[in-house]
């Protein structure tokens, strides 16, 4: 990050307004994107079930780390200028830019699956679950830091480098989750 | 150290879990009955999974 995250400092009200503010920002940049799929897809046309299948078993082998393919994502890092919005303000846009995974850098090569199906799925109904479970991927770990920063006192640093550690074995579940989606999405 | 690997402990037994999930997901629709209603149902929460995962892999990059 360039500027600091929300959940950090301050009073307690000002924290938890600044937490409340990053979850709910969190929640309506990934249903407010995942809307701007529907609508795309819409006004283009859905994508063939069968591309869908390969896009996941190529997910797949490169978060199994079988294929060595570095996935194009977004340069853009929240802006220190940010701040400027104040504390409540700056943590919902940060929540907001997070929220929708393609404003900043990728998070894994899952979420191109997920963009995949917020443009295929035929319901809004099948795809709003989906897009908020990936903002409570991001806000779970931020609440569990945050929560120990403000207990402990301390800027959350070490938490953040285990986290991030924990973070890193995920990647062979994502893999394995891709190689089923593909499955499904072959067989139709 | 004890501390640290009681968590341990409970990193692997997370990653774990999901894998068993992911891994039974995968075994049911591949050799399961052809049952499109639940095809569909396993496709989302499949994407739910997905979806979670990749967010919390959001801490490596911000």
């Amino acid at each position: 990050v360039i500027a600091a995250p929300p959940g950090w400092g301050r009073s307690k009200a000002s924290w938890l307004r600044g937490v409340a503010a990053h979850l709910l920002g969190l929640a309506l940049g990934a249903l407010g994107i995942a809307a701007v799929w529907q609508l795309l897809s819409a006004a283009t046309g859905r994508p063939p079930r069968w591309a869908l299948a390969v896009l996941a078993a190529l997910l797949a082998l490169v978060a199994g780390k079988v294929l060595a393919l570095r996935l194009p994502g977004s340069p853009v890092r929240v802006p220190r200028s940010w701040s400027r919005l104040g504390h409540t303000g700056y943590s919902a846009v940060f929540g907001m830019a997070l929220g929708t995974g393609v404003t900043t850098a990728l998070p894994s090569p899952g979420l191109y699956a997920v963009v995949a199906w917020g443009l295929f799925a035929p319901s809004w109904s099948t795809v709003w679950p989906v897009f908020l479970a990936f903002s409570l991927g991001r806000a779970v770990p931020f609440l569990l830091i945050a929560i120990q920063a403000a207990r402990t006192n301390r800027f959350a640093d070490h938490a953040l480098d285990r986290a991030r550690a924990f973070a890193a074995l995920l990647a062979p579940v994502e893999a394995t989750v891709l190689a089923a989606l593909a499955a499904v999405w072959l067989l139709g | 150290m004890r501390g640290e690997l009681l968590e341990r402990r409970r990193h692997v037994l997370f990653v774990g879990l999901m894998a068993l999930f992911a891994g039974a997901s995968l075994g049911l629709l591949v050799l399961g009955p052809a049952d499109a209603s639940r095809r569909a149902t396993w496709q989302v929460a499949l994407l739910v999974l997905l979806a979670f995962l990749s967010g919390v892999q959001g801490l490596r990059t911000d």
